[in-house]
């Protein structure tokens, strides 16, 4: 059961190391706590806030039998209820570097990902690539988490550009494929630019 | 100011007459170019930029990308050179299609605050014969560190240590503390490692229980051979 709740083991530990008198004493705690497989999730410290500004990593839930599709949704529903303890959304998210196990799923990831931000009228910036390993890995044997994120969010506003892209509206390839990021987000002094290549290769 | 619509058109142009972009300078020019264009609908040049993000497709190919990137930068009369990480990850968008490098930023509006001559701080101008990047730019109320390496120590831990000393050297010398720090993103080259950085880290930060936000990756290479590089934000009014 505690493979499959995953998604909300950051928080939890997140908890156990703040109400720990010493951070030393919690990381041997969540040692004992948790198998092998969860531990790689406690290198995190998933969430923090700094005045206006929120830092959180999220992960898709380890899972053979979940498509990407499945994966995508369940690790921004993580970003989410992380958000939510900071009273944001996914509105508020305004820069992300994602991490996929295969850059040839880049279509299917970008697809699924645009499904869930519908309503959000101005995506996030982001860089997106390829890595040789995901955390969590939910143990040496299990290579099914396919995709992770780093997110940062913010309570300002963000500007208004006409660059903005907002999700179901996205360009694409001519393949078809959804290119869901906006290029620049400004919000009050900092702009987040995506990721971009000359050779017009994706993005 | 550029509009959606010349965007989406240049986007797809773009997508149209790939893979005969030419080698790293050209794609280096082009990118940036396109984010110059970014940078100017958010009333911002690459004057603005403080931190920069690279991703190759080929790790060998870095010598060519930091000759291009430095003379852009140049070129576009940059005072200054950002913070930079840079690294190969297993895969980037568009390798397949010719891509050699992606290039991602953050900007500022702040003005730069013009650190000490000390060399560990020392603002790098871009010029030909240095590395373009800074090792650290401090803007408004944040600062941000290029990614950190040490190819002296023989192991990661080693490393993991060794480049520790200079990013305190850094901080002290930028007037920052260790509890400045909000974000740590560590690349490392061997999954395996991954518990001993994360034990150097939590000494470094002092067993600090509000710990920053830290993020992994496990890339295809790192610049120089290193086993792991760590790159910092900071917020120059403390974490806390």
């Amino acid at each position: 059961m505690i493979y499959r709740k995953a998604a909300g083991i950051p928080i939890l530990t997140s908890l156990i190391s703040r109400t720990s008198s010493a951070f030393h004493t919690s990381i041997v705690h969540r040692r004992h706590l948790f198998d092998s497989r969860l531990m790689m999730s406690s290198y995190n410290n998933n969430d923090i806030k700094k005045d206006t500004t929120v830092y959180i990593e999220a992960s898709s839930t380890s899972a053979a039998d979940q498509s990407l599709k499945q994966q995508v949704f369940a690790m921004m529903s993580n970003a989410e209820s992380q958000l939510s303890r900071y009273n944001m959304t996914k509105h508020n998210i305004v820069n992300i570097q994602s991490q996929i196990l295969d850059i040839n799923d880049m279509s299917e990831f970008n697809s699924a990902y645009e499904d869930y931000m519908v309503g959000v009228t101005h995506l996030p910036a982001q860089l997106l690539w390829q890595a040789a390993f995901i955390i969590p890995d939910g143990g040496d044997d299990d290579d099914t988490v396919r995709c992770s994120m780093s997110m940062i969010a913010t309570n300002t506003k963000k500007d208004s550009v006409d660059t903005a892209v907002e999700a179901g509206k996205s360009p694409c390839k001519p393949n078809g494929a959804v290119l869901p990021f906006s290029p620049v987000v400004r919000c009050g002094d900092i702009a987040y630019l995506s990721g971009t290549l000359s050779a017009g290769a994706g993005m | 100011m550029i509009s959606f619509a010349h965007y989406y058109v240049y986007l797809v142009h773009n997508l149209r007459t790939l893979s005969s972009q030419g080698g790293m300078n050209e794609q280096v020019i082009a990118t940036m170019d396109r984010l110059g264009d970014w940078l100017n609908s958010v009333d911002m040049s690459w004057d603005n930029v403080v931190d920069v993000s690279t991703v190759l497709a080929d790790i060998n190919d870095l010598q060519s990308f930091n000759e291009a990137y430095g003379n852009y930068l140049a070129n576009k009369n940059v005072k200054f050179c950002p913070a930079q990480t840079c690294f190969q990850p297993s895969g980037i968008c568009g390798q397949d299609a010719g891509a050699l490098c992606e290039i991602a930023a953050v900007a500022s509006a702040s003005p730069k605050v013009i650190m000490s001559k000390d060399k560990a701080v020392a603002m790098v101008e871009p010029k030909s014969g240095t590395y373009p990047f800074s090792p650290i730019i401090k803007s408004g109320k944040y600062a941000w560190l290029s990614g950190q390496l040490d190819t002296t120590g023989s192991n990661t831990i080693q490393q993991t240590q060794n480049l520790l000393v200079k990013v305190k050297k850094i901080l002290d010398t930028a007037g920052l503390s260790i509890r400045d720090i909000v974000t740590i993103t560590v690349i490392i080259q061997n999954k395996t490692d991954t518990d001993v950085v994360y034990t150097e880290l939590i000494k470094f930060l002092g067993n600090d229980e509000d710990l920053p936000h830290i993020s992994y990756v496990y890339p295809e290479s790192l610049c120089l051979c290193a086993l792991v590089e760590i790159s910092f934000t900071c917020r120059t009014e403390g974490r806390k």
